[in-house]
């Protein structure tokens, strides 16, 4: 792990660009929920109908208890039946601007009904028109509650849109989950500390705001409201090192005090669900541990191995942690898994319209070894090299861009690569990228941390990416739903076929390694209990339960 | 000036708040609105200036009807001081009295110069006090700044609801002396509403007796506590009357039982009754001078004397007389 310092050297640039990519959708996020609900929270506030107003004030407030990587989920599948673009940044903006709502609303209502009936009455007596009343009376009056309410949803909104990283918008959660990922406190603590520290400032700027649009002596009770929204900042603040500090916790408690006489499996959660994961794999081997397998984060899996708080976990063939944490890769001696060769996946449209695409990714085909894979794939997750270094490394080996490349102004059209949120994939996305930005005019825009297989699917069916590495395997199983099948290039052909017919995408030439998934274990394990299949596995297992 | 027509007003409900009042208020009166809580005198203000409209009939301010105009050009030129004194606590005082006339494009100058005067009408140095804020101000200071924003854009009609209420007695009758003086100079038209039988007849030229939204009787004081038109006013005025009498009786209407021989009083005019005094002014002298017997005297000329028995004699035959009237 490289030192803080070195970090932030090396990083930094990047910091600053996740901090005002968190800022714009911070700023514009509340400006726009300020732009609707003030405006209803004045119109709520004056009208008759009770009814209207609990049902507004009521849904708001339905809508705040809703979790928010659940309402980032929702929105994500109302735009994608809508035919939306799911990933980016609109997308989370809109649940942004759904969370930043409803404080906004609720202390602009409050604000105004508590306004002292009173002085509007005065006011209309003085012979201010009803707009006057509004501007001169009942909205300077309010202005110390609204600015509350508006520090609140800054507040909430700066905490929420680090959830908004999982749909590829960017911004400071990019770099938490990075740091949850490969358990890297230097990436926790550059997406944590500007988060908090960016809550804290943007606070203390409305505070100055709320002095300043507040008139005369209304100011002397600005204290009181100034308290509610301090406690808000604090709230966050400790939200936030609790989850950081919790997740430490996790890992060294929860996972490693698990000392046990069974052995623990623990996979990640596409695994534990996919047809050509756990589920089939037990049935196959009939292997039940007597624990159900944890659930974690691919990043967790080898810390988890690697700590001893478990003992078996699902990892890929290529993953250089395999080497690096002393781990072994069990024999699939049923032949469960189907191969996993990764290859381009692109939508025919796309090869249509920029038919040297096709051509210039085959030049990647069977340049990818096993090893080269695992060696970029530890160089990103073990050595603090980003996929972008590594990616243009392999394609100057290979002779794939010109060693100099001039910044090209002039493009003639955009590709979206986008990427299952994993090592791998980003070398992969990168590698493409690159060596399509260096040797033609279009612009590539990335999108490599989009979640799993469907999310990425989806996306490109729906064509808000253009292409993606995508696996044989995972093709024929998962997204097709079809039976296991061995041979590599029948699964290749069928996937092929199908992908065209079905959905008007072309694999490209796979680039040559085959990810497959692996059970893997320590290496110390496997001496000990003299295990190198699964089924050796499976049968110890089996001991273990019945108590011998 | 302002005319009721058969004007009734109800809140959506059975109740009436107001029921059929039919009266006139003349030029330059002082016209107080006298009842208990509940009784519909505010609601029959705010009429006036359309901050409520009637049920039924018709009001209307210098023969023109108030549903014919605007509502928002009939407030600007009438002025309105709300129950409770509500000044607006973002704006300074100078600010609080300036928005009629702001509103009506009064130029820059000729605002603050009204203000300026206004804060001295009522009692407040401008220096001290046009910056500042009402959190700033005592509630009697409050309450004369008020009536400065009430009559600030110098309208012919003004309404005031309770603008002394909730003070000590002594700021009260303070206030109301400086009302009477300010209103003898500027001789507006003043709807006045309270439910101080004092202030009433302190202030009222006339006065209109509400009940449950009915107006009882409406009349000088002098009228209304000598003649009280139903049992609910004889009621209403209470062991009050008794006070009203002494405060609204002279000692001239007692000149049947002057004695024609005077005891020497001397220069002395505190032992000494005027013909025009109050009766209530007169006990006082007896009180202090602790005689039984004082001299009256009319102008410069001593007429006869008079005893304090005579005086208390005289309020139990009027009261019954009182009585018998009902
Ligand atoms: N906005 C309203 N909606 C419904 N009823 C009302 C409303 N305002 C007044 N009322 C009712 O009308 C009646 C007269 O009220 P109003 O305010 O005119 O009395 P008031 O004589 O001014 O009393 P107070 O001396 O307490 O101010 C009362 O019964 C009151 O409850
Ligand atoms: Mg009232």
């Amino acid at each position: 792990m490289a030192s803080l310092h070195t970090f932030i050297i090396n990083f930094g640039a990047t910091i600053s660009h996740e901090t005002v990519r968190h800022i714009y959708l911070t700023v514009v996020a509340v400006l726009v929920a300020c732009l609707v609900a003030i405006p209803t929270g004045v119109v709520l506030a004056h009208t008759k109908r009770q009814g209207t107003v609990s049902i507004v004030l009521g849904s708001a407030g339905v809508m705040q208890t809703v979790p928010g990587l659940a309402m980032l989920a929702i929105i994500v599948m109302i735009f994608a039946s809508m035919k939306l673009p799911t990933i980016g940044v609109v997308p989370a903006l809109i649940a942004l601007i759904l969370y930043a709502i409803l404080p906004i609303l609720r202390n602009t209502y409050t604000g105004i009904k508590s306004v002292d009936p009173g002085l509007v009455d005065v006011g209309l007596g003085v012979g201010f028109t009803r707009w006057q009343i509004l501007t001169k009376v009942e909205l300077p009056l309010a202005m110390p509650v609204i600015m509350a309410g508006i520090r609140i949803a800054t507040v909430w909104t700066i905490g929420t849109a680090t959830l908004c990283a999982l749909i590829g918008a960017g911004g400071l959660g990019d770099l938490i989950l990075k740091g949850l990922r490969s358990i890297s406190f230097n990436y926790l603590a550059a997406g944590t500390v500007p988060a908090a520290l960016l809550a804290l400032a943007m606070d203390g700027l409305l505070g100055l705001a709320e002095i300043y649009f507040t008139p005369g002596k209304i100011r002397r009770n600005r204290e009181r409201y100034a308290g509610s929204s301090r406690l808000a900042t604090s709230r966050v603040v400790v939200l936030i090192a609790l989850l950081a500090v919790g997740t430490f916790i996790f890992i060294r408690n929860t996972v490693l005090a698990n000392h046990h006489k069974y052995f623990v499996a623990a996979f990640d959660s596409e695994f534990l669900i996919r047809q050509d994961g756990y589920p089939g794999l037990a049935r196959l081997y009939n292997m039940h541990f007597r624990n159900r397998p944890l659930q974690l984060d691919p990043g967790l899996l080898y810390q988890a191995i690697k700590q001893k708080s478990v003992d078996v976990i699902d990892g890929f063939a290529t993953d250089g942690r395999i080497k690096a944490y002393h781990l072994v890769t069990l024999q699939d001696n049923l032949h469960f898994f189907p191969p996993y060769f990764a290859a381009p996946l692109v939508r025919e449209s796309t090869l249509r319209k920029y038919p040297m695409i096709a051509p210039l990714l085959n030049r990647l085909s069977n340049k990818i070894t096993d090893d080269s894979m695992r060696a970029m794939n530890y160089a990103v997750d073990n050595q603090g090299k980003t996929a972008a270094s590594v990616a243009h490394a392999f394609l100057m080996q290979n002779h794939l861009i010109p060693p100099h490349t001039v910044p090209n102004r002039y493009r003639t059209g955009t590709i979206v690569i986008g990427g299952k949120s994993f090592t791998e994939q980003a070398v992969l996305g990168q590698i493409m990228a690159q060596l399509i930005e260096d040797n033609t005019n279009l612009e590539v825009v990335t999108h490599l941390t989009l979640g799993g297989t469907i999310i990425c699917f989806n996306a490109l069916k729906s064509g808000d990416i253009d292409l993606y590495p995508e696996y044989t395997g995972t093709g024929l199983v998962d997204i097709l739903k079809r039976k296991v099948i061995q041979n590599p290039d029948t699964v290749y052909n069928i996937d092929k076929r199908v992908f065209q017919q079905r959905f008007h995408l072309a694999w490209l030439h796979p680039f040559g390694f085959n990810n497959t998934y692996t059970i893997t274990i320590r290496s110390s394990t496997a001496a000990k209990w003299h295990l190198s299949t699964i089924s050796d596995l499976a049968h110890l297992v089996d001991m273990q339960k019945s108590g011998s | 000036m302002i005319t009721f027509d058969n004007v009734s007003k109800s809140y959506g409900n059975a109740h009436l708040a107001v029921n059929a009042v039919s009266m006139e208020i003349a030029q330059g009166e002082l016209f107080v609105l006298l009842g208990t809580s509940g009784s519909g005198k505010t609601t029959l203000l705010r009429m006036i200036n359309r901050l409520e409209d009637p049920s039924s009939g018709t009001i209307t301010v210098d023969g023109k009807s108030i549903m014919l105009q605007d509502p928002v050009e009939l407030r600007r030129n009438i002025g309105y001081s709300v129950q409770g004194t509500r000044l607006f606590p973002h704006m300074t005082i100078g600010e609080n009295i300036a928005i009629t006339p702001s509103l009506l494009g009064w130029d820059n100058q000729r605002i603050i110069n009204r203000v300026n005067l206004l804060l001295e009408m009522v009692g407040l140095d401008p220096h001290l006090y046009v910056h500042r804020y009402p959190s700033e101000l005592s509630g009697g200071q409050n309450q004369r700044v008020g009536v400065a924003r009430a009559i600030a854009a110098d309208p012919p009609v003004i309404l005031m609801d309770e603008p002394f209420g909730a003070i000590d007695p002594i700021t009260r009758e303070r206030l109301q002396d400086e009302f009477l003086s300010l209103q003898a100079q500027l001789k507006k038209t003043v709807v006045f509403v309270t439910h101080d039988i004092f202030e009433a007849f302190k202030l009222g030229d006339r006065i209109a007796i509400l009940n449950e939204g009915v107006v009882q009787q409406v009349g000088t004081p002098e009228e209304i506590s000598s003649i009280p038109a139903s049992r609910f006013v004889l009621d209403f005025l209470g062991q009050n009357r008794i006070l009203l009498l002494l405060q609204n009786r002279r000692v001239n209407e007692l000149e049947r039982d002057y004695d024609p021989v005077a005891p020497y009083s001397g220069i002395d005019s505190r032992y000494t009754l005027d013909a025009q005094d109050s009766l209530a002014a007169a006990l006082d002298k007896f009180r202090s001078s602790h005689t039984r017997r004082l001299p009256v005297r009319s102008g410069n000329e001593v007429v006869g004397s008079l005893t304090v028995e005579s005086v208390t004699n005289h309020l139990i035959p009027v009261d019954k007389l009182m009585e018998d009237a009902v």
